[in-house]
């Protein structure tokens, strides 16, 4: 998790088990089929994504990011965070995702099988949760 | 050193991203221009069938393409581009978070001559590139 949003979004992670996301957090949803199949989620301020993206996208500031850029920057972390987990896990297998999505009722840590906490050196936490189940074929 | 061997021993490129995220599409436009890669177009398509469409209709010098797409994904493109005779000889980087062994291996089988895995330093972009053409 810290490479890639050190490597990508010019950001320090630190795992600190009391960062928790505030009220105002999005959390995305990517589920994934290989061995094993479930559903990741990520969950994390608003401001920490506006942050983000910002540097992603090589913009000045945060205050020119749009709420479908933030909304897509989340989607768009949570997708290659958990493609970057299930590699290493999975190094011989691969996998698929589906298509990542806002939804409030992404894993969090209430049931996970896996969660971590992490602090932000641009300020805010970010959370990430994996829960293992088997899925329907996708249909795509 | 390295984006003088590029500018001075590569042509012009046309590139095609092909990614359903429009913030990977705008990252990787910028990577290109920030590495030094020279190119004379970039285009971009949010899927598999998009990127067909616009090579059938304007020739490419270099595709850079995700893999899980809605509609078309990138191993169905790469499968047609296969088939058709004036894509056979583009090249494709495989650009993606799924970097186990078995999908390199099958991308690469379907046709695919570079891959690189997300999270990328600026610098694997270029380097990747310049592998793939020979520059």
């Amino acid at each position: 998790m810290p490479d890639v949003l050190e490597t990508m979004f010019f950001a320090m992670a630190a795992e600190s088990e009391q960062a928790r996301a505030g009220d105002d957090a999005l959390s995305v949803r990517v589920c994934f089929r290989g061995s094993p199949s479930g559903c990741f989620g990520l969950k994390t301020d608003r401001s920490t994504l506006s942050t983000l993206g910002a540097a992603f996208l090589g913009k000045l500031s945060e205050d020119e990011m749009t709420p479908a850029e933030v909304a897509q920057t989340a989607c768009e972390l949570a997708n290659i965070v958990c493609g970057s987990v299930l590699s290493e896990a999975e190094s011989d297998s691969g996998f698929d995702l589906d298509e990542p999505a806002i939804d409030p009722g992404a894993p969090d840590e209430n049931g996970s099988a896996y969660s971590a906490f992490f602090e932000l050196d641009t300020g805010g936490a970010l959370e990430i949760h994996f829960r293992f189940a088997e899925l329907e074929a996708n249909p795509s | 050193m390295a984006n003088e061997s590029m500018e001075a021993g590569c042509r012009e490129l046309s590139v095609l991203i092909v990614d359903d995220s429009p913030l990977m599409r705008s990252f990787i436009r910028r990577i290109l221009t920030v590495s030094g890669v020279r190119t004379k177009d970039v285009l971009e398509a949010g899927d598999g069938q998009d990127a067909l469409d616009l090579m059938d209709k304007s020739p490419v010098d270099l595709v850079l393409s995700d893999i899980n797409m809605p509609r078309m994904n990138g191993s169905e493109m790469l499968k047609r581009m296969s088939a058709t005779p004036s894509m056979r000889t583009i090249p494709v980087i495989v650009v993606s978070t799924d970097a186990t062994r078995q999908r390199m291996d099958t991308m690469q089988q379907m046709g695919a001559q570079g891959y690189i895995r997300k999270p990328f330093q600026p610098e694997a972009l270029r380097c990747e590139i310049e592998r793939v053409l020979g520059v």
